[in-house]
């Protein structure tokens, strides 16, 4: 589950970027999180 | 620099003086200076690639990252992602060294699994204080979401409470109402026996006794076993995992435990039973939140990571 969590997590981060904006996504991880 | 450019460029040198090419070669290396930079989400992924918990994260919890980047598919989106990783060697002091060098000076956006919960609740601080994010996977300890509790975390896959109420419940809702635990001696092992022994006395059993062990240098539990079958509880509770997990049950067998006692592994996943074998995994109690056979979908992501791992012997 370990390493399946692995890849779902890191799936969900990456639609999140998508979503908010890299520029966004990488100035502020607390707004990625709350996203 | 785009390297369809370099044929023009070296052609344009030959015709120019050593200085004015030097000049040059300083002007095109200055960022920004004429070339737009791709965004780059840069991800690093922290665990233990060389010790117990290796085979349950490790190098294949890599290849899971990488294979949610490919079946996210960022080409065309403008934007570029970069996956890097390390060896934390279950040490938080390696741990916090490498997560402030990703965050500090590699320009590294996410750090993603981090096994090892006193290494894990350490990357939770600095990447709340650098205000950049924790993708949890591999740390269990539900301090992570209870007294440190950070709004730079994300504790995706399991922590130390599920595992205690789902396994620990159905046990003593079984009959298994008195508990001896074997330990391992930091924050993820106490947290999962703590929140185990919690439901074990909510729902009415006794934890009868237990029995702490040095993390990570532990491979002989004879003399916790013994202690264990002396205790006269009717279960064996595991707060440990990986390599521990596995060395212990063996051991336990040897002592043939588990012919007296029900053998709890309190965090083993199903990688670990296929290492124990079905002659020494029957009768185990253990709960998890991903199962490869449980429909089409988790079938056919198995089989598009399998062939990418190390062993080959698929993901976890």
């Amino acid at each position: 589950m370990t390493q399946a969590g692995d890849y779902a997590v890191t799936l969900h981060y990456l639609k999140t970027v998508a979503d908010m904006g890299v520029a966004a996504a990488k100035a502020d991880g607390r707004a990625v999180v709350d996203r | 620099m785009d390297t369809a450019q370099m044929p023009a460029l070296i052609r344009m040198n030959r015709t120019l003086t050593r200085r004015a090419v030097l000049g040059t070669t300083a002007a095109l290396a200055l960022p920004g200076r004429g070339f737009a930079q791709t965004p780059t989400i840069k991800i690093g992924v922290l665990n233990d690639q060389s010790g117990p918990y290796r085979d349950d994260g490790g190098p294949t919890g890599v290849v899971c990252a990488k294979q949610a980047l490919q079946d996210f598919g960022i080409s065309g989106k403008g934007w570029n992602v970069e996956i890097i990783s390390a060896d934390h060697q279950n040490k938080p002091d390696v741990g916090v060294s490498i997560a402030r060098q990703w965050l500090d000076r590699d320009g590294v956006d996410a750090i993603v699994d981090v096994p090892t919960s006193s290494v894990g609740l350490a990357v939770n601080t600095i990447c709340r204080e650098k205000n950049k994010v924790y993708l949890n996977s591999g740390t269990g300890s539900s301090d992570l979401t209870g007294p440190q509790c950070s709004p730079n975390t994300v504790h995706w896959t399991y922590d130390t409470y599920m595992l205690g109420r789902s396994t620990g419940g159905a046990t003593v809702k079984a009959g298994g109402d008195s508990w001896f635990f074997i330990t391992a001696d930091y924050v993820f092992g106490q947290t999962l026996q703590r929140d185990t022994a919690a439901v074990v006395t909510k729902l009415g059993g006794k934890v009868l006794g237990s029995v702490a062990y040095p993390f990570p240098e532990t491979s002989d539990f004879s003399t916790h076993l013994i202690r264990a079958q002396a205790s006269g509880a009717k279960v064996l509770g595991l707060p440990m995992a990986g390599a521990d997990t596995e060395n212990c049950i063996k051991q336990a067998h040897e002592f043939g435990l588990n012919n007296s006692m029900t053998i709890a592994a309190l965090l083993i996943q199903v990688r670990g039973v296929r290492s124990l074998g079905l002659d020494t995994a029957q009768g185990l109690r253990w709960s998890e939140s991903y199962y490869w056979d449980l429909n089409d979908r988790t079938r056919a992501w198995n089989d598009r990571v399998k062939a990418k791992t190390p062993t080959e012997s698929g993901p976890t």
